[in-house]
């Protein structure tokens, strides 16, 4: 371990870390001029040119919000929540490959913060520890509406944590790697994972909405029944840290899905451009990056389009109709699979 | 909180009310458009028991209105179902015609009609697409505001105001359309179909829409005729009455439309209801603007015809006029009338009692949302908080009917 990579690591990490935090600011920019596009209306455009300045001014408003706590609030936890949120969304991102490597002076950088090789693990596991922050924020702020919101949280993570990770122990099977470097290295070109397990993907892109608690899975906080949901009696930057953090998990699950399902910074006739290889990761990059943005935008004209669900409906849906579907996409995957190795 | 024991609710013990939370759905929760509270008794997401609260914006309209003289009460009935006010002023001054006794002309009944409908389609549009915004889809609301905004535009040029519109007068209107009024409805009427089509496309067939809707809220039409419920309430639970057809006023029996029926009393029928009466307004409209006779904007009702504006401002006599009839020195019969309009969202009635003074000696408002709040606990128990939620925006109760 020498003094370049660990100086090239923490300045990828300060890079990564800054790319979630615009991307998830302009998001809130992006969110409401989609919105306005939908809703034959124009959107934010006071703030700078195209209202670019707008989130920048949110962020301020916010910051000079009163800080507001119940009073029978549970000071440590209700700080804790949103902390926790923030932080969990912040390191989801820490495996996703970002693009291929990059040979400067003849040293290899990978475009990855981390190549663990349990990389799907993780990211699972970071993923499930953000509905801590819901639960401990809705309960801290001792208000039933956050309680219900936070209950919702819970079941609703849990419930579609399930079909979500049946549908990627599918692609583990057919990649044989759970590290995320090594599943999208095998999509070279257009081998995408989307065109072998269709089934799959839309049970993780369903999957995906639910756990961001984007609409029509919105129920945690869906404001005409439950006011805020677990955000309730949050506000400055406090609540910013919630909504924030819905942003960038919206922007780690389409990096998530590109990844898993559209071969990540892979692209087609990348071998037959006959460019260096620095060019093409460079190129893949930025493939990934508009992937990312183009399921950021499904994220969005769902939730301009779609009414929600119910609790009930959403269990059912959750358990009676993803979880079937995702057990027939991994037997039916791992049959074929099987039969192919097996040389028929 | 109290033990709920009306006969619809269940009872509960103290063993109970420990296992059970009490959640207060109000008054100033987003979904509570205007200002009223709920008392729900929660198990779970499940209520068990509710209660309603009125009292939140109370204005004592009955009251008021025994001081004041019959031109000044049309005021009162804007704030009444602020949603489509000008059904409330007309139908105020068809109880007054109704008291006195006066015919109006085909002219008169006709405009009426135009604007009492697209009163109706402004309501209707509010409701429906509220039903939408509480279930999550805020789009379709936008789509058909801007439309609202439109007719809302109309008004404006038919008497000057948007809200609270203080429209027409007894006997007819205080002035004609204008073209620019005439050449608007057209429009909108041109307009209207293509939004409200794709407003239904977003919604009606909308599988997770129909989840939500169907079968939630029901009411039977005994249950619903029960609590006197009328208008698009009533008619989704099965039950064709129509106040144009049954009692028709302002010539309604000239015009051919159909009366749209539910079957289960649910979310869903008394959303297809009210789109379906969306499209017949449509086609009244249109009737009625192609076959508006000629002549008069009001009847002669020489005690109630405020004298022209500009005569009052330049003239002494019109103003004296003007003031004499605004200040209610009028003589009205000595009579006891109930005349009733199909408001927006129900059967609006005016109970008058007249003693033959400048005031009615008593008013009583009938005030559709009034009576389906009374059935929104038995509605709503035994359903989930959500569920509760759409049933009251599909109810379409307005604050400001509350309370009188």
């Amino acid at each position: 371990m020498n003094i370049d990579f660990i100086l090239y690591k923490l300045l990828f990490a300060v890079i990564i870390l800054m790319l979630s935090l615009v991307v998830a600011m302009y998001a809130t920019l992006a969110e409401r001029k989609v919105a306005g596009f939908f809703q034959d209306r124009l959107g934010p455009n006071r703030a700078g040119i195209f209202g670019l300045l707008q989130p920048v001014a949110d962020g301020v408003k916010l910051f000079f919000k009163e800080e507001f706590m119940p009073a029978k609030a549970d000071k440590v936890l209700y700080i804790l929540g949103p902390c926790l949120t923030m932080l969990v969304a912040l390191l989801s991102s820490a495996v996703i490959p970002w693009g291929d490597t990059l040979i400067i002076g003849g040293k290899e950088f990978a475009l990855q913060m981390a190549d663990v090789n349990i990389g799907v693990l993780y990211t699972f596991a970071v993923v499930s520890i953000g509905v801590y922050g819901v639960m401990i924020g809705g309960w801290a702020s001792n208000n039933k509406y956050a309680l219900m919101g936070s209950v919702r949280a819970a079941s609703q993570m849990i419930s579609y944590e399930l079909a979500m990770s049946m549908s990627i122990v599918t692609i583990v099977m057919t990649s044989g790697s759970l590290s995320l470097n090594e599943i999208v290295s095998q999509q070279h070109g257009m081998n995408w994972n989307v065109f072998t397990q269709p089934i799959g993907f839309v049970v993780f892109l369903i999957c995906a909405f639910a756990e961001c608690n984007r609409s029509p899975f919105d129920l945690p906080e869906c404001e005409t029944e439950l006011i805020g949901g677990y955000h309730t009696e949050y506000s400055s930057m406090k609540l910013g840290f919630y909504l924030f953090s819905e942003y960038i998990n919206m922007f780690i699950a389409s990096a998530m899905i590109s990844t898993l399902y559209f071969g990540g910074y892979n692209f087609p006739f990348m071998n037959e451009l006959g460019l260096s290889h620095n060019w093409i990761s460079i190129i893949g990059t930025l493939v990934l990056m508009a992937k990312i943005f183009f399921f950021v935008f499904v994220f969005m004209w769902v939730r301009w389009t779609l009414p929600r669900f119910r609790y009930d409906q959403l269990m059912r849906f959750g358990w009676k109709g993803l979880m079937p579907w995702a057990f027939i996409n991994m037997i039916v995957t791992g049959f074929f699979y099987m039969l192919i190795k097996r040389g028929f | 909180m109290k033990t709920i024991n009306s006969e619809h609710h269940l009872d509960l013990t103290q063993e109970d009310e420990k296992h059970y939370s009490t959640l207060n759905l109000g008054p100033t929760h987003p979904a509570t458009h205007g200002i009223f509270q709920n008392v729900l008794m929660m198990n779970g997401e499940t209520i068990v028991g509710a209660e309603q609260t009125i009292g939140y914006i109370h204005r004592a309209f009955e009251k008021i209105a025994e001081r004041r003289p019959y031109y000044q009460i049309t005021t009162l009935t804007d704030r009444l179902n602020y949603c489509s006010s000008p059904i409330n002023n007309i139908g105020w001054h068809l109880a007054v015609e109704k008291l006195l006794g006066v015919e109006t002309s085909k002219r008169v009944d006709y405009m009426r009609i135009i604007v009492m409908e697209l009163a109706r389609i402004a309501d209707h549009l509010v409701c429906n697409s509220v039903i939408g915004v509480d279930s999550g889809a805020l789009t379709g609301f936008v789509y058909v505001f801007q439309e609202r905004e439109k007719i809302y535009e109309i008004y404006e040029e038919l008497c000057g105001a948007r809200l609270t519109t203080n429209l027409g007068r007894v006997g007819g209107f205080d002035r004609d359309f204008s073209p620019a009024a005439i050449q608007k409805i057209k429009a909108l009427m041109k307009r209207l179909p293509k939004v409200l089509h794709e407003f239904e496309n977003l919604l009606m067939r909308n599988r997770i829409f129909m989840d939500r809707t169907i079968n939630v809220g029901g009411i039977s039409a005994e249950r619903a005729l029960n609590y006197s419920f009328s208008g698009p309430n009533l008619r989704a639970a099965g039950v064709d009455y129509d106040v144009r057809v049954q009692e028709p006023y302002s010539s309604y029996n000239d015009f051919d439309f159909v009366v749209p029926v539910g079957q289960n009393g649910d979310t869903y029928d008394r959303f297809c209801v009210r789109e379906t009466e969306m499209w017949e307004s449509i086609k009244l409209i249109n009737n009625a603007l192609d076959n508006l006779p000629e002549g008069k904007f009001y009847t002669d009702v020489p005690a109630f015809n405020l004298p022209p504006k500009q005569d009052v401002y330049s003239k002494m006599e019109p103003l004296i006029s003007h003031f004499k009839m605004v200040m209610g020195e009028i003589d009205v019969p000595k009579k006891e009338i109930y005349s009733a309009v199909e408001g927006g969202n129900g059967e609006l009635g005016f109970y008058v009692v007249s003693d033959g003074g400048r005031t009615p000696y008593r008013l009583h408002f009938r005030r559709p949302g009034f009576i389906y709040y009374q059935a929104f606990p038995e509605m709503i128990t035994g359903s989930s908080l959500s569920d509760a939620i759409l049933t009251m925006s599909s109810m379409n109760v307005i604050a400001g009917e509350l309370d009188a």
